[in-house]
């Protein structure tokens, strides 16, 4: 490695895949700390209409 | 930009799709941030599932100021500052070290599949000091400005960039020596 850009490429180049079932068992967890709605979040009639 | 901005709006308002999209756009960089931080895969994955839990709790008061990138590299790096002031947790991952993974109790999956690349950068940045290896992730893997930085570690602006330029040039060596056995 001659400079310092070549350490910054080769940082930037070393990868990291992920193992989708782990993935989803994160999302799940967020997802159930912050209560978000999968979907569209309901519209809610105003009184009257 | 307006884009990124459109998807909190739209995650504080509780859509799980633009989390789920929040999720996907930042989690291998994160991953990548604190597995150079911590040179251990188990504690990198815990500390990017606790940021992502942490930050759907607190949704509704969420307030991102700069680019989100930079306040969840923000969340990983005090995290992994915890980590290591945490004495059993850290006495019990070198004990999980120790053992080479090689034990037949359970564990869950692995979550992070390591480049070879990254396990070479993850040993090199091992060997720097802390505050230089923390200061050079920083910049090269988030892309956070030298005062950006330094408002993170409490120090000048000065102090960061001599931390990162003796960090490269470290690291620099340490690649090198790596490639040419």
């Amino acid at each position: 490695m001659k400079s310092i850009d070549d350490v910054r490429r080769f940082y930037q180049e070393a990868t990291l895949g992920t193992n989708r079932s782990r993935d989803e068992a994160v999302l799940a967890a967020a997802l159930r700390a912050g209560e978000l709605a999968r979907g569209r979040p309901a519209i809610r009639a105003k009184p009257g209409m | 930009m307006l884009e990124e901005r459109y998807l909190i709006w739209r995650f504080k308002h509780g859509s799980a799709e633009a989390f789920e999209r929040i999720y996907e756009r930042h989690k291998n960089d994160l991953l990548k941030l604190a597995v150079v931080l911590l040179g251990d895969v188990h504690a990198a994955e815990d500390i990017v599932h606790e940021v992502f839990v942490h930050v759907a709790q607190t949704r509704s008061s969420l307030r991102v100021t700069g680019n989100l990138k930079s306040l969840l590299a923000t969340s990983v790096v005090n995290r992994a500052r915890n980590y290591r002031r945490d004495a059993y947790r850290y006495q019990h991952s070198l004990a999980r070290q120790d053992e080479g993974g090689s034990s037949d109790s359970f564990e869950p999956p692995r979550w992070a599949i390591l480049s070879e690349q990254l396990q070479l950068l993850s040993a090199a940045m091992a060997q720097l000091p802390y505050e230089q290896r923390e200061a050079v992730a920083l910049h090269l893997g988030a892309q956070m400005s030298f005062p950006e930085i330094a408002h993170i570690q409490n120090a000048s602006i000065n102090t960061v960039q001599g931390r990162c330029r003796y960090g490269l040039q470290k690291l620099r060596s340490l690649l090198n020596s790596e490639e040419t056995p």
